[in-house]
């Protein structure tokens, strides 16, 4: 096979594979999302950017949002009737419409955040 | 000359870091326009009461992705009580992702992140939205409070992993894991890839066989050695359509900006 040959062939390859993928990220640029959320004009409906601890799904029985997995005989009515209910009840939990906060929510630490972490 | 050559094309192709699915810390978008794009797909989930569903995200032009691709991250996300870093709590979704390794390629790990953060680095601002019903809703939420998700993650991955076995893993093919755990009450991976090869149809790689083998001689994080013949993977469109062919969604919904 001739250079060119060989250089047409792994050009293509190369081609092929960025095709469906995503770029790669590094670690040192993560404290700026923070801080260009924060610092962003006009971020739509929030005034406040928050970076997250724990998340806890919810179940959502009713009008009550009640934690997943906690330990209480009423939840497990509550889990009980979401898992085993009928086509006019699971219609309902279906159509209720959840509550969202306006607060953006990252995964990362705001820059003193970090810091009292790297102390 | 010829290995001169070699050497500078192998460089080439190191430089250009084949991923998957990333963790992203650099957008196209500016931070507000995608404060409220995630926002806007929180909502419209909220609205239809949605307490787990599937979402998908794009972080290629879709010219680049091969025929039938047209999402290239998927997770879950569920409806939670998020306590903040101030000790706020506030609802919304976390989202329940298998990430590549920023710095191996061929390793992943499970991460749970927030919608802004999930479509910070996307290419488009379009999210693919599967909402399953509200019983499997629940069991794929106990899933995950309860950890099982976690004995369903294989860290070893592959851009491309087959979906019938458990050599490698990428992202469709852990969600689709804990759907079918979901489903079948079980977290015995011989069971679930029993039901998956008997019951899911993935969605067939349309780039050669060649090319993705030895392309997988230079490129970290993608292998065909878990494949037999054509080339197949667990996709967030295979998703959908085995969900709706067993009545356990409803129609996907791609929400754009």
């Amino acid at each position: 096979m001739n250079v060119l040959s060989y250089v047409t062939c792994v050009a293509v390859l190369l081609t092929s594979f960025s095709s469906f993928a995503e770029p790669s990220s590094e670690h040192s640029g993560k404290a700026s999302k923070h801080s260009a959320l924060a610092l962003s004009h006009g971020v739509a409906g929030s005034t406040k950017v928050a970076s997250a601890a724990v998340a806890v799904p919810l179940v959502v029985t009713g009008s009550v949002a009640l934690s997943a997995g906690a330990a209480s005989v009423e939840l497990g009515e509550g889990l009980s009737k979401v898992a085993s209910s009928k086509a006019s009840n699971v219609n309902k939990a279906q159509n209720l419409e959840l509550e969202i906060t306006e607060i953006t929510i990252t995964a990362e630490r705001s820059p003193a955040e970090a810091m009292k972490k790297n102390q | 000359m010829r290995k001169l050559i070699v050497i500078f094309i192998l460089s080439l192709i190191t430089s250009h870091a084949i991923a998957g699915s990333n963790q992203a810390t650099e957008s196209k978008f500016k931070p507000e326009e995608i404060a409220a794009f995630a926002k806007g797909v929180e909502k419209y989930a909220a609205k239809q009461g949605a307490r787990a569903f599937i979402i998908s995200r794009i972080g290629q032009p879709q010219s680049k992705l091969p025929k039938g691709i047209e999402f290239t991250h998927t997770a879950i996300a569920v409806y939670s009580e998020i306590t903040l870093n101030n000790g706020e709590k506030a609802k919304g979704y976390a989202i329940h992702n298998l990430y590549q390794d920023a710095k191996n390629s061929n390793k992943s790990a499970l991460i749970t992140d927030y919608p802004v953060d999930f479509f910070w680095g996307a290419h488009e601002l379009k999210a693919g939205i599967i909402i399953p019903t509200p019983e499997l809703q629940q069991k794929i939420i106990d899933v995950i409070a309860s950890g099982k998700n976690k004995a369903l993650h294989n860290s070893k991955y592959s851009l491309i992993a087959n979906p019938f076995n458990n050599m490698y893993q990428n992202c469709t093919e852990h969600t689709l894991n804990i759907i079918n755990a979901a489903i079948y009450q079980t977290t015995d991976m011989r069971q679930l890839k029993a039901n998956t090869k008997a019951y899911f149809a993935p969605q067939r790689v349309h780039v050669s066989r060649f090319k993705l083998s030895l392309g997988s001689v230079f490129a970290d994080g993608v292998t065909t050695k878990d494949h037999k013949g054509k080339v197949k993977t667990a996709s967030f469109g295979s998703i959908a359509k085995y969900l709706q062919s067993y009545q356990l969604a409803s129609v996907p919904f791609v929400f754009k900006a």
